[in-house]
Protein backbone atom coordinates (compact mmCIF):
# COMPACT_ATOMS: atom_id res chain seq x y z
CA UNK A 1 0.00 0.00 0.00
CA UNK A 2 1.12 3.95 -1.02
CA UNK A 3 2.55 5.23 2.28
CA UNK A 4 1.28 8.76 1.85
CA UNK A 5 3.95 11.28 3.67
CA UNK A 6 3.36 14.22 1.20
CA UNK A 7 2.58 16.59 4.32
CA UNK A 8 4.65 15.23 6.71
CA UNK A 9 7.30 17.38 8.63
CA UNK A 10 10.70 16.28 7.19
CA UNK A 11 13.17 14.60 10.07
CA UNK A 12 15.10 17.44 11.09
CA UNK A 13 17.79 17.20 13.62
CA UNK A 14 17.48 17.59 17.68
CA UNK A 15 19.44 19.27 20.03
CA UNK A 16 21.82 16.86 21.34
CA UNK A 17 23.18 16.62 17.63
CA UNK A 18 22.86 20.52 16.77
CA UNK A 19 24.54 21.35 20.13
CA UNK A 20 27.42 18.40 19.87
CA UNK A 21 30.71 20.00 18.13
CA UNK A 22 31.61 19.00 14.92
CA UNK A 23 34.46 16.84 16.17
CA UNK A 24 32.44 15.23 18.54
CA UNK A 25 29.97 14.04 15.95
CA UNK A 26 32.57 12.95 13.71
CA UNK A 27 33.65 10.71 16.49
CA UNK A 28 30.59 9.28 16.89
CA UNK A 29 30.05 8.48 13.22
CA UNK A 30 33.27 7.24 13.60
CA UNK A 31 32.54 4.85 16.41
CA UNK A 32 29.48 3.61 14.53
CA UNK A 33 31.62 2.81 11.16
CA UNK A 34 33.82 0.43 13.07
CA UNK A 35 31.18 -1.25 15.03
CA UNK A 36 30.46 -2.68 11.55
CA UNK A 37 32.94 -3.68 9.08
CA UNK A 38 30.27 -3.47 6.22
CA UNK A 39 31.32 0.36 5.89
CA UNK A 40 34.52 0.19 6.53
CA UNK A 41 35.31 1.92 3.39
CA UNK A 42 33.32 5.16 4.67
CA UNK A 43 35.64 7.86 5.89
CA UNK A 44 33.27 11.03 7.11
CA UNK A 45 34.51 14.22 6.16
CA UNK A 46 32.48 16.58 7.68
CA UNK A 47 28.95 17.13 9.31
CA UNK A 48 26.64 19.98 9.99
CA UNK A 49 24.58 20.95 12.43
CA UNK A 50 21.51 20.53 9.89
CA UNK A 51 22.10 17.14 9.91
CA UNK A 52 24.19 16.79 6.59
CA UNK A 53 27.28 14.59 7.12
CA UNK A 54 29.43 14.43 3.88
CA UNK A 55 31.87 11.11 3.10
CA UNK A 56 34.11 9.89 0.88
CA UNK A 57 34.94 6.42 0.01
CA UNK A 58 38.05 4.87 0.25
CA UNK A 59 37.97 2.50 -2.34
CA UNK A 60 36.44 2.40 -5.76
CA UNK A 61 32.79 0.97 -5.95
CA UNK A 62 30.40 0.06 -8.28
CA UNK A 63 27.37 2.12 -8.54
CA UNK A 64 24.73 -1.01 -7.58
CA UNK A 65 26.68 -1.69 -4.16
CA UNK A 66 27.77 2.24 -3.48
CA UNK A 67 24.42 3.42 -2.92
CA UNK A 68 22.11 0.56 -1.63
CA UNK A 69 25.77 0.87 1.08
CA UNK A 70 25.35 4.61 1.71
CA UNK A 71 21.49 4.26 2.25
CA UNK A 72 22.66 1.66 5.09
CA UNK A 73 24.84 3.47 6.89
CA UNK A 74 22.48 6.46 6.73
CA UNK A 75 19.86 4.81 8.34
CA UNK A 76 22.05 3.12 11.09
CA UNK A 77 22.99 7.11 11.94
CA UNK A 78 19.33 8.27 11.63
CA UNK A 79 18.89 5.08 13.95
CA UNK A 80 21.44 5.23 16.41
CA UNK A 81 22.22 8.79 16.34
CA UNK A 82 19.59 11.42 14.99
CA UNK A 83 16.72 10.96 12.66
CA UNK A 84 17.48 14.01 10.73
CA UNK A 85 21.02 12.79 9.38
CA UNK A 86 21.36 12.79 5.65
CA UNK A 87 24.83 11.20 4.12
CA UNK A 88 26.17 12.59 1.15
CA UNK A 89 29.43 12.08 -0.73
CA UNK A 90 31.78 14.42 -1.53
CA UNK A 91 30.69 16.38 -4.31
CA UNK A 92 32.94 15.39 -8.23
CA UNK A 93 33.71 18.84 -10.53
CA UNK A 94 32.55 18.87 -13.58
CA UNK A 95 35.71 16.79 -16.01
CA UNK A 96 34.57 18.21 -18.95
CA UNK A 97 37.53 20.24 -20.28
CA UNK A 98 35.46 22.56 -22.38
CA UNK A 99 33.34 23.65 -19.79
CA UNK A 100 35.72 23.45 -17.12
CA UNK A 101 37.52 26.42 -19.62
CA UNK A 102 33.68 28.72 -17.83
CA UNK A 103 35.96 28.16 -14.58
CA UNK A 104 32.95 27.25 -12.79
CA UNK A 105 33.24 24.53 -9.55
CA UNK A 106 30.64 22.80 -8.07
CA UNK A 107 29.40 24.34 -4.77
CA UNK A 108 29.25 21.92 -1.52
CA UNK B 1 1.73 35.83 -41.45
CA UNK B 2 -1.47 35.98 -38.98
CA UNK B 3 -0.48 36.46 -35.16
CA UNK B 4 -2.06 34.20 -32.47
CA UNK B 5 -2.88 33.93 -28.99
CA UNK B 6 -1.27 30.43 -28.99
CA UNK B 7 -1.90 29.28 -24.93
CA UNK B 8 -4.97 27.13 -23.81
CA UNK B 9 -5.90 26.26 -20.11
CA UNK B 10 -8.14 22.97 -19.63
CA UNK B 11 -8.37 22.16 -16.73
CA UNK B 12 -5.41 24.31 -15.35
CA UNK B 13 -3.26 22.28 -18.11
CA UNK B 14 -1.23 24.19 -20.50
CA UNK B 15 -1.21 23.11 -24.48
CA UNK B 16 -0.98 24.80 -27.76
CA UNK B 17 -2.59 23.92 -30.53
CA UNK B 18 -0.80 23.32 -33.33
CA UNK B 19 -1.52 21.92 -37.44
CA UNK B 20 -0.27 18.92 -36.31
CA UNK B 21 -2.05 18.28 -32.82
CA UNK B 22 -2.14 19.67 -29.30
CA UNK B 23 1.09 20.64 -27.93
CA UNK B 24 2.03 20.22 -24.39
CA UNK B 25 5.16 21.55 -23.04
CA UNK B 26 4.60 23.68 -19.72
CA UNK B 27 2.76 20.63 -18.17
CA UNK B 28 2.28 17.00 -17.97
CA UNK B 29 0.30 14.36 -19.33
CA UNK B 30 -0.16 11.92 -16.26
CA UNK B 31 -3.86 11.82 -17.63
CA UNK B 32 -3.28 9.95 -20.78
CA UNK B 33 -1.28 7.19 -18.10
CA UNK B 34 -3.55 7.03 -15.97
CA UNK B 35 -3.31 3.53 -15.48
CA UNK B 36 -0.24 3.84 -14.04
CA UNK B 37 -0.89 6.29 -11.39
CA UNK B 38 -3.59 4.10 -9.86
CA UNK B 39 -1.30 1.40 -9.94
CA UNK B 40 1.55 3.64 -7.77
CA UNK B 41 -1.53 4.92 -5.24
CA UNK B 42 -2.48 1.10 -5.00
CA UNK B 43 1.31 0.97 -4.02
CA UNK B 44 2.50 -1.60 -6.68
CA UNK B 45 5.79 -0.78 -8.93
CA UNK B 46 5.43 0.96 -11.51
CA UNK B 47 7.75 0.85 -14.90
CA UNK B 48 8.13 4.52 -16.05
CA UNK B 49 6.62 6.17 -18.57
CA UNK B 50 9.34 8.22 -20.06
CA UNK B 51 13.36 7.66 -19.78
CA UNK B 52 15.53 10.38 -19.83
CA UNK B 53 19.03 9.58 -21.01
CA UNK B 54 22.50 10.16 -22.91
CA UNK B 55 24.33 7.81 -24.75
CA UNK B 56 27.52 9.65 -23.90
CA UNK B 57 28.57 12.10 -21.26
CA UNK B 58 30.64 13.93 -23.68
CA UNK B 59 29.61 17.40 -25.61
CA UNK B 60 31.61 19.64 -27.90
CA UNK B 61 29.70 22.64 -26.51
CA UNK B 62 30.36 24.94 -23.50
CA UNK B 63 26.91 26.27 -22.90
CA UNK B 64 26.99 28.47 -19.46
CA UNK B 65 23.99 27.31 -18.67
CA UNK B 66 24.95 23.58 -18.70
CA UNK B 67 23.60 21.21 -15.75
CA UNK B 68 25.80 18.98 -16.66
CA UNK B 69 28.72 20.93 -15.27
CA UNK B 70 26.84 19.08 -11.82
CA UNK B 71 26.49 15.87 -12.88
CA UNK B 72 29.77 14.66 -12.82
CA UNK B 73 29.33 10.88 -10.67
CA UNK B 74 32.44 8.85 -10.10
CA UNK B 75 32.68 6.80 -13.40
CA UNK B 76 32.54 7.26 -17.12
CA UNK B 77 31.77 3.92 -18.71
CA UNK B 78 31.71 4.23 -22.11
CA UNK B 79 27.87 3.24 -23.77
CA UNK B 80 28.42 0.55 -26.54
CA UNK B 81 25.96 -0.23 -29.14
CA UNK B 82 25.25 -3.42 -27.79
CA UNK B 83 24.49 -1.83 -24.35
CA UNK B 84 22.36 0.36 -25.59
CA UNK B 85 20.04 -2.02 -27.92
CA UNK B 86 19.95 -3.92 -24.82
CA UNK B 87 18.52 -1.62 -22.75
CA UNK B 88 15.87 -0.78 -24.94
CA UNK B 89 14.80 -4.56 -25.07
CA UNK B 90 14.91 -4.54 -21.44
CA UNK B 91 12.41 -1.04 -21.85
CA UNK B 92 10.40 -2.82 -23.68
CA UNK B 93 9.99 -5.62 -21.64
CA UNK B 94 9.15 -3.66 -18.58
CA UNK B 95 6.78 -1.27 -20.58
CA UNK B 96 8.13 2.12 -20.52
CA UNK B 97 7.00 4.28 -23.81
CA UNK B 98 9.15 6.93 -24.84
CA UNK B 99 12.48 7.80 -24.49
CA UNK B 100 14.12 11.26 -24.71
CA UNK B 101 17.75 11.44 -25.71
CA UNK B 102 18.53 15.01 -23.54
CA UNK B 103 19.99 14.01 -20.18
CA UNK B 104 23.68 15.06 -19.17
CA UNK B 105 25.41 14.51 -22.62
CA UNK B 106 25.17 15.17 -26.94
CA UNK B 107 24.20 11.49 -27.91
CA UNK B 108 24.25 12.43 -31.41
CA UNK B 109 27.91 11.92 -30.39
CA UNK B 110 27.88 8.32 -29.83
CA UNK B 111 28.14 5.41 -32.52
CA UNK B 112 24.96 3.67 -30.77
CA UNK B 113 23.22 6.83 -31.49
CA UNK B 114 21.66 5.59 -35.40
CA UNK B 115 20.99 2.40 -34.29
CA UNK B 116 19.67 2.84 -30.90
CA UNK B 117 16.60 4.82 -32.34
CA UNK B 118 16.68 2.66 -35.53
CA UNK B 119 15.97 -0.25 -33.12
CA UNK B 120 13.74 1.73 -30.85
CA UNK B 121 11.30 2.13 -33.99
CA UNK B 122 11.48 -1.55 -34.43
CA UNK B 123 10.40 -1.90 -30.69
CA UNK B 124 7.60 0.71 -30.60
CA UNK B 125 9.22 2.94 -28.23
CA UNK B 126 9.59 6.53 -28.96
CA UNK B 127 11.99 8.93 -29.15
CA UNK B 128 12.75 12.57 -28.81
CA UNK B 129 16.04 14.44 -29.38
CA UNK B 130 17.80 17.24 -27.77
CA UNK B 131 21.08 18.48 -29.35
CA UNK B 132 23.28 21.11 -30.27
CA UNK B 133 22.85 19.65 -33.95
CA UNK B 134 26.57 20.49 -34.78
CA UNK B 135 26.94 17.39 -35.39
CA UNK B 136 23.26 16.01 -36.92
CA UNK B 137 24.12 16.06 -40.62
CA UNK B 138 22.59 15.61 -43.19
CA UNK B 139 23.19 11.71 -43.57
CA UNK B 140 22.79 11.03 -39.90
CA UNK B 141 19.21 13.03 -40.53
CA UNK B 142 18.23 10.80 -43.19
CA UNK B 143 18.73 7.81 -40.87
CA UNK B 144 17.01 9.23 -37.60
CA UNK B 145 14.69 11.39 -38.85
CA UNK B 146 11.37 9.38 -40.27
CA UNK B 147 11.76 7.23 -36.80
CA UNK B 148 11.74 10.42 -34.12
CA UNK B 149 8.75 11.65 -33.00
CA UNK B 150 10.25 14.99 -31.82
CA UNK B 151 13.87 16.71 -32.23
CA UNK B 152 14.49 20.11 -30.21
CA UNK B 153 17.39 21.75 -30.89
CA UNK B 154 19.64 23.90 -28.24
CA UNK B 155 20.08 27.61 -29.70
CA UNK B 156 21.06 29.61 -26.58
CA UNK B 157 20.03 33.19 -28.48
CA UNK B 158 18.96 34.39 -31.48
CA UNK B 159 21.90 36.24 -32.82
CA UNK B 160 24.95 34.45 -33.79
CA UNK B 161 27.65 36.30 -32.02
CA UNK B 162 25.34 35.55 -28.94
CA UNK B 163 24.69 32.27 -29.25
CA UNK B 164 28.64 31.47 -29.57
CA UNK B 165 29.39 33.59 -26.57
CA UNK B 166 26.94 31.11 -24.92
CA UNK B 167 27.45 27.87 -26.41
CA UNK B 168 31.12 28.02 -27.24
CA UNK B 169 34.39 30.00 -26.44
CA UNK B 170 33.05 33.45 -27.76
CA UNK B 171 31.30 35.72 -29.82
CA UNK B 172 33.96 35.28 -32.85
CA UNK B 173 33.58 31.50 -32.79
CA UNK B 174 30.35 31.45 -35.47
CA UNK B 175 30.80 28.98 -37.18
CA UNK B 176 28.84 26.78 -34.97
CA UNK B 177 25.94 29.07 -34.98
CA UNK B 178 26.16 28.51 -39.15
CA UNK B 179 26.65 24.42 -38.62
CA UNK B 180 23.66 24.45 -36.26
CA UNK B 181 21.32 26.65 -38.42
CA UNK B 182 22.35 24.33 -41.81
CA UNK B 183 21.23 21.27 -40.11
CA UNK B 184 18.04 22.93 -39.12
CA UNK B 185 17.15 23.90 -42.11
CA UNK B 186 17.91 20.77 -43.68
CA UNK B 187 16.02 19.21 -40.89
CA UNK B 188 12.51 21.09 -41.67
CA UNK B 189 13.43 20.84 -45.30
CA UNK B 190 13.04 17.03 -45.10
CA UNK B 191 10.31 17.07 -42.73
CA UNK B 192 8.22 18.37 -45.57
CA UNK B 193 9.35 16.97 -48.19
CA UNK B 194 8.36 13.60 -46.94
CA UNK B 195 6.09 14.66 -45.36
CA UNK B 196 7.34 13.63 -41.29
CA UNK B 197 5.35 13.65 -38.46
CA UNK B 198 8.32 14.77 -36.51
CA UNK B 199 8.28 17.92 -34.69
CA UNK B 200 11.11 19.96 -34.98
CA UNK B 201 11.63 22.64 -32.32
CA UNK B 202 14.07 25.33 -31.09
CA UNK B 203 14.92 25.73 -26.97
CA UNK B 204 16.13 28.74 -25.50
CA UNK B 205 17.37 27.97 -22.06
CA UNK B 206 16.75 31.91 -20.55
CA UNK B 207 19.08 33.36 -17.91
CA UNK B 208 18.69 36.69 -16.49
CA UNK B 209 21.53 38.05 -18.42
CA UNK B 210 20.48 37.65 -21.92
CA UNK B 211 17.14 38.70 -21.85
CA UNK B 212 17.66 40.87 -24.98
CA UNK B 213 17.71 37.48 -26.72
CA UNK B 214 14.52 36.82 -26.23
CA UNK B 215 13.08 38.73 -29.60
CA UNK B 216 15.74 37.88 -31.97
CA UNK B 217 15.48 33.91 -30.71
CA UNK B 218 11.56 34.01 -31.25
CA UNK B 219 12.10 35.60 -34.89
CA UNK B 220 14.44 32.98 -35.42
CA UNK B 221 12.52 30.22 -34.55
CA UNK B 222 9.79 31.85 -36.94
CA UNK B 223 12.54 32.11 -39.80
CA UNK B 224 13.79 28.35 -39.55
CA UNK B 225 10.07 27.49 -40.10
CA UNK B 226 10.62 25.12 -36.98
CA UNK B 227 7.14 24.11 -35.59
CA UNK B 228 7.69 25.88 -32.29
CA UNK B 229 10.51 28.05 -30.30
CA UNK B 230 10.32 27.33 -26.36
CA UNK B 231 11.33 29.49 -23.73
CA UNK B 232 12.36 27.93 -20.29
CA UNK B 233 14.10 29.32 -17.14
CA UNK B 234 17.55 27.85 -16.33
CA UNK B 235 17.92 25.43 -13.62
CA UNK B 236 20.49 25.42 -10.69
CA UNK B 237 21.82 23.51 -7.96
CA UNK B 238 20.66 23.60 -4.22
CA UNK B 239 23.26 25.46 -3.42
CA UNK B 240 23.34 27.79 -6.48
CA UNK B 241 26.32 26.23 -8.53
CA UNK B 242 25.63 28.80 -11.34
CA UNK B 243 24.19 31.56 -9.90
CA UNK B 244 20.74 31.71 -11.41
CA UNK B 245 18.43 35.15 -9.80
CA UNK B 246 15.21 33.79 -10.42
CA UNK B 247 13.99 36.92 -8.44
CA UNK B 248 15.46 38.48 -12.23
CA UNK B 249 12.73 36.87 -14.05
CA UNK B 250 10.12 39.04 -13.06
CA UNK B 251 11.20 41.57 -15.30
CA UNK B 252 11.40 39.75 -17.89
CA UNK B 253 7.39 38.76 -18.42
CA UNK B 254 6.57 41.28 -20.98
CA UNK B 255 9.57 40.69 -23.42
CA UNK B 256 8.54 36.89 -22.89
CA UNK B 257 4.59 38.22 -23.63
CA UNK B 258 5.64 39.94 -26.77
CA UNK B 259 7.69 36.39 -28.15
CA UNK B 260 4.44 34.63 -27.47
CA UNK B 261 2.90 37.31 -29.59
CA UNK B 262 5.23 36.72 -32.65
CA UNK B 263 3.29 32.82 -33.08
CA UNK B 264 2.47 32.60 -36.45
CA UNK B 265 0.31 29.38 -37.72
CA UNK B 266 3.57 27.34 -38.86
CA UNK B 267 5.27 28.18 -36.20
CA UNK B 268 4.68 29.11 -31.57
CA UNK B 269 6.31 30.65 -29.43
CA UNK B 270 6.07 28.93 -26.17
CA UNK B 271 7.24 30.15 -22.64
CA UNK B 272 7.23 27.80 -19.70
CA UNK B 273 5.52 29.99 -17.23
CA UNK B 274 4.72 27.63 -14.57
CA UNK B 275 7.98 26.89 -14.23
CA UNK B 276 9.62 30.28 -14.68
CA UNK B 277 6.85 31.81 -12.09
CA UNK B 278 7.80 29.04 -9.33
CA UNK B 279 10.98 30.87 -9.52
CA UNK B 280 13.29 27.89 -8.23
CA UNK B 281 10.95 26.62 -5.30
CA UNK B 282 9.60 23.66 -5.62
CA UNK B 283 5.65 22.96 -3.88
CA UNK B 284 6.44 19.77 -3.00
CA UNK B 285 8.43 18.39 -0.21
CA UNK B 286 8.56 14.45 -1.65
CA UNK B 287 9.64 13.65 -4.85
CA UNK B 288 7.52 10.90 -6.66
CA UNK B 289 7.76 12.10 -10.44
CA UNK B 290 11.44 9.62 -11.07
CA UNK B 291 8.64 6.65 -10.98
CA UNK B 292 7.01 8.03 -13.91
CA UNK B 293 9.81 9.75 -15.64
CA UNK B 294 13.51 8.10 -15.01
CA UNK B 295 16.53 9.42 -15.91
CA UNK B 296 20.15 7.89 -17.21
CA UNK B 297 23.07 8.99 -17.78
CA UNK B 298 25.46 8.90 -20.77
CA UNK B 299 27.66 7.38 -18.24
CA UNK B 300 25.53 4.47 -17.76
CA UNK B 301 24.43 5.37 -14.56
CA UNK B 302 20.84 4.60 -13.15
CA UNK B 303 19.86 7.27 -10.70
CA UNK B 304 16.00 8.31 -9.85
CA UNK B 305 16.41 12.00 -11.60
CA UNK B 306 19.56 13.57 -13.26
CA UNK B 307 19.91 15.96 -10.01
CA UNK B 308 21.37 13.25 -8.60
CA UNK B 309 24.42 12.06 -10.98
CA UNK B 310 26.76 13.81 -9.29
CA UNK B 311 28.58 11.87 -7.11
CA UNK B 312 27.63 14.29 -3.96
CA UNK B 313 24.40 12.21 -4.26
CA UNK B 314 26.08 8.10 -4.08
CA UNK B 315 23.00 7.00 -1.79
CA UNK B 316 20.64 7.13 -4.97
CA UNK B 317 22.97 5.18 -7.50
CA UNK B 318 20.76 2.13 -8.73
CA UNK B 319 23.18 0.98 -10.50
CA UNK B 320 24.87 0.99 -14.12
CA UNK B 321 23.56 -0.56 -17.10
CA UNK B 322 26.58 -1.06 -19.14
CA UNK B 323 27.67 -3.09 -15.50
CA UNK B 324 24.43 -5.09 -15.61
CA UNK B 325 21.06 -5.33 -17.32
CA UNK B 326 18.54 -2.75 -16.92
CA UNK B 327 15.84 -4.86 -16.02
CA UNK B 328 17.82 -6.54 -13.00
CA UNK B 329 18.24 -2.80 -11.36
CA UNK B 330 14.68 -2.34 -12.33
CA UNK B 331 13.73 -5.71 -10.12
CA UNK B 332 16.10 -5.43 -7.83
CA UNK B 333 15.33 -4.24 -3.74
CA UNK B 334 17.73 -1.02 -4.61
CA UNK B 335 15.85 0.47 -7.25
CA UNK B 336 12.38 0.42 -4.79
CA UNK B 337 13.99 1.32 -2.38
CA UNK B 338 15.49 4.48 -3.29
CA UNK B 339 12.44 5.44 -4.60
CA UNK B 340 10.81 4.86 -1.36
CA UNK B 341 12.97 7.57 0.24
CA UNK B 342 12.19 9.77 -2.17
CA UNK B 343 8.56 9.75 -0.92
CA UNK B 344 9.68 9.33 2.58
CA UNK B 345 10.19 12.47 5.22
CA UNK B 346 14.00 11.60 4.97
CA UNK B 347 13.90 13.38 2.25
CA UNK B 348 13.16 17.03 0.99
CA UNK B 349 12.89 18.09 -2.75
CA UNK B 350 12.75 21.89 -1.61
CA UNK B 351 16.68 21.65 -0.03
CA UNK B 352 18.01 18.36 -1.18
CA UNK B 353 18.38 19.10 -4.76
CA UNK B 354 18.44 21.22 -7.48
CA UNK B 355 15.75 22.86 -8.68
CA UNK B 356 12.92 22.54 -11.06
CA UNK B 357 14.09 18.82 -12.11
CA UNK B 358 12.60 17.53 -15.62
CA UNK B 359 9.98 15.84 -13.33
CA UNK B 360 9.09 18.94 -11.69
CA UNK B 361 5.51 18.85 -13.58
CA UNK B 362 4.85 15.42 -12.92
CA UNK B 363 6.26 15.73 -9.46
CA UNK B 364 3.83 18.61 -8.97
CA UNK B 365 0.92 17.07 -10.11
CA UNK B 366 1.50 13.73 -7.99
CA UNK B 367 1.89 15.23 -4.60
CA UNK B 368 -1.23 17.62 -5.63
CA UNK B 369 -3.29 14.42 -6.31
CA UNK B 370 -2.52 12.54 -3.44
CA UNK B 371 -3.10 15.41 -1.16
CA UNK B 372 -6.19 15.79 -2.46
CA UNK B 373 -5.48 19.62 -3.82
CA UNK B 374 -6.64 18.24 -7.47
CA UNK B 375 -6.94 14.57 -8.05
CA UNK B 376 -5.39 13.16 -11.96
CA UNK B 377 -8.63 11.94 -13.64
CA UNK B 378 -9.11 9.70 -16.63
CA UNK B 379 -9.03 12.06 -19.86
CA UNK B 380 -11.78 13.20 -21.72
CA UNK B 381 -9.91 14.99 -24.86
CA UNK B 382 -8.08 13.44 -27.38
CA UNK B 383 -4.72 12.09 -26.93
CA UNK B 384 -1.63 15.39 -27.26
CA UNK B 385 0.96 15.13 -29.67
CA UNK B 386 4.28 13.26 -27.81
CA UNK B 387 2.27 11.37 -25.36
CA UNK B 388 4.91 9.26 -23.84
CA UNK B 389 6.92 12.36 -22.76
CA UNK B 390 5.32 13.13 -19.62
Amino acid sequence: MFKNYADVDTFATQEGWTKMSESKRLDLIKQKISEHNEFEVIHPTRSQEDGQVFIELTEELPASKRGIMLLSFEALLKENIDQGINVWHEPIDDKNKLRKLRGIVVKS
Amino acid sequence: MSHVINTNRVNGDNFVETKEGNLILDSHKLPFHYDRVEAWENGEKIAPVTVDMALTRACGAMCSFCYAIMQEPQERRGIKVQDALNLLDDFAEIGVKGVSLISDGESTLSKAYVPFIQHAATLGIDIGNATNGWEWKPDKIEQVLPYMTWVRFTVAAGRPESYSKIMFKGPEDTQVFDRAMSHIKYAVDLKKKNNLECTLGIQMVLTPEFKDEIIPFAQLAVDLGVDYGVIKHCSDDEYGTLGIDYEKYENMYDLLEEAENMSTDDTKIIVKWDKIRDKGVSSYNRFYGPQFLLQISGSGLVAPSGMFFNARYSKFHMGNFTEERFIDIYKSDRYQRTMNYLGSPHFDAQTMMGTLPIQHYVSVALDNHIKGIRRIEKPTDSEPLHVNFL
